[in-house]
């Protein structure tokens, strides 16, 4: 029998737009301590693995929900076919994740993502990545990891988005599981590029608030 | 030291200083965020290089396999010609990548499905052939039939590494224009056209006025309506394509149509196309500089640019980022500087190879 692979549901009902998901996430993964104090990159947000993005709410794409930007961990994705040394790999959970040892900086994986997940910051940041190796690095294409540096033996991990959320917008689990809690309501994004995403949004109803 | 060939060092030498400080500064951080638009003019000028290195040895290989003796009489020339270019096209890709330390593991640790490791595949094998088809023939002529392998094999390196620089751009879903588009089909014309320019260049800069520079005149014509036949292909395709539409109309009427008529299709392809036959150099400098804009801007910029409109997830980080550098930005960069640059190293090396070739103990 195979891993168990994770994934995560987003209910757009659910989130009110508080951004404690974006707040945890650059707590998290993007902060980094140096000495005494934290160093942020600037325009911090925009580096947060899971980002708002209010555009969505003028074009009318969105309801009245910001949209979050984040990688959807691909069962098949563009990012892991285009990686020529393999630094982008599926590891065991079904999280895509980034060896930057092997990572030569091609920018590939980023000009390949359709969902615009990978950011690069190309400015030096002298401080330690609180999250250690899953960490922001600068120079690195940085994308969500579903804070995979939190597992723990063979387990489950929560992700910081989810233990943030307080509505209970985000939900990350097994696959079986999350699949179960959609009651058959999600949608995977872009769906037509055969990308199947790992991530599930539920969509806003309509004037809702 | 002739006035002319001084003039030609002095431009050799600023160039090559340029091609120094562009990627001095490019590595230094200078390249913006690199997330909207992450293939820039660096990129476009390895593939360039690469494109031209090919193209000098195609054609000349397929002469020196049909027996031609005047290419033969000239094969030294043109094989150090297409090594020369070939070296900054090297050196701005081991530039161009954030982590070179990492290279080993294009080889070590081969993603066979990505088409940038099979590019490094092909740079090696290309690159190898191709230095070592140049020692035999400085060394012992091109007259043997070992010569005549190495030829066959490297141009049959030559033509993949071209096809597979237009793969890495035709995989991806990102971007409509560059999916599953004709670029391999493509960057091999345009390897052809771009080689044919810089083939009669170094004629001309060796003091060669045999018929063989009306020949490659002839090759440059030809190559370039195969050019513009298959771009003008490809654009009535992406307009005919979904979201690759907005690509096709930015191209022919947006921000960089300017470049697209005025730098490619009249200064890269008619006039070349019309001169020829009477100036052959003026033509083939012509081809070079419109197909390099070509290159550079509606096929590298306008696919990239274009998607930030018609996906809504890169319209979002578009919205949601730092402001990155627009079409002005993109062509204003210390990127450009280096691409522009490595024409110095290439010139450098035409221009004193019998130095060089002292230097490395290499006449034959």
């Amino acid at each position: 029998m195979g891993r168990r692979r994770v994934m995560m549901l987003i209910d757009m009902n659910s989130c009110v737009g508080c951004m404690a998901c974006v707040v945890a996430c650059i707590r998290e993964n993007i902060a980094r301590q140096q000495g005494g104090g934290v160093e942020i990159p600037e325009d911090a947000v925009y580096h947060a693995r899971t980002k708002p993005e209010y555009a969505g709410m003028e074009l009318g794409l969105t309801g009245d929900t910001p949209i979050f930007i984040q990688c959807q961990h691909c069962d098949n994705p563009p990012c892991e076919m285009v990686c020529p040394t393999g630094a982008t790999y599926v590891d065991e959970d079904g999280v895509v994740a980034l060896d930057h040892d092997k990572c030569v900086g091609c920018r590939a994986c980023i000009a390949a993502c359709p969902y615009g997940a990978r950011t690069i910051y190309r400015r030096p940041l002298t401080g330690e990545p609180l999250s250690g190796e899953e960490g922001f690095q600068p120079g690195y294409p940085d994308k969500c990891t579903f804070c995979r540096h939190r597992k723990r033996g063979d387990g489950l991990w929560t992700p910081a988005c989810v233990e943030a959320c307080a509505f209970g917008a985000r939900l990350f689990g097994y696959e079986e599981e999350v699949l179960e809690a959609s009651e058959g309501r999600a949608v995977r994004l872009l769906e037509a590029l055969g990308t199947e995403p790992k991530i599930l949004y539920v969509l806003p109803v309509k004037g809702r608030r | 030291m002739g006035l002319g060939r001084l003039a030609t060092t002095i431009t050799g030498i600023i160039l090559a200083f340029l091609f120094i400080v562009g990627i001095t500064l490019y590595r230094a951080g200078e390249g913006g965020e690199q997330a909207l638009i992450p293939w820039g003019m660096m990129v476009v000028g390895y593939v360039f290089f690469a494109l031209a290195s090919g193209g000098v040895f195609d054609s000349m290989a397929i002469r020196l396999l049909r027996g031609d003796e005047e290419t033969e009489a000239h094969t030294g020339l043109l094989a150090w010609s297409s090594l020369a270019l070939l070296v900054p096209g090297i050196i701005l890709v081991l530039s161009d990548v954030l982590h070179p330390t990492a290279a080993p593991y294009f080889y070590l640790s081969l993603n066979p499905e990505s088409r940038i490791a099979w590019n490094a595949i092909l740079y090696l094998l290309y690159g190898g052939g191709l230095l070592a088809f140049t020692l035999l023939v400085h060394l012992r002529g091109a007259s043997g039939p070992l010569a005549r392998r190495i030829a066959a094999l490297t141009l049959a390196f030559s033509l993949l590494l071209e096809a597979n620089l237009g793969m890495a751009y035709a995989v991806n879903v990102a971007v409509p224009a560059w999916y599953a588009s004709m670029a391999p089909i493509l960057f091999v014309a345009l390897g052809f056209a771009i080689g044919s320019g810089f083939t009669i260049l170094t004629l001309r800069l060796a003091g060669v006025t045999t018929p063989l520079l009306r020949d490659y005149a002839e090759e440059l014509r030809y190559t370039l309506l195969a050019v513009a036949f298959i771009a003008g292909w490809s654009l009535v395709g992406m307009a005919a394509w979904g979201d690759a539409k907005a690509t096709a109309v930015e191209v022919v009427a947006g921000r960089v149509a300017p470049v697209f008529w005025l730098g490619f299709a009249v200064t890269g392809v008619l006039v070349p196309l019309v001169i020829a036959s009477s100036r052959p150099i003026a033509a083939g400098l012509l081809a070079i500089i419109g197909l390099a804009l070509y290159l550079a801007v509606p096929f590298n910029y306008a696919p990239q640019a274009t998607r930030l409109e018609v996906n809504p997830f890169y319209m979002l980080l578009a919205h949601a980022g730092p402001a990155e550098a627009g079409l002005w930005g993109y062509v204003v960069s210390p990127e450009t500087l280096a691409f522009i640059g490595g024409l110095g190293v290439w010139l450098l090396l035409v221009v004193h190879r019998s130095r060089v070739l002292d230097v490395l103990g290499l006449r034959g």
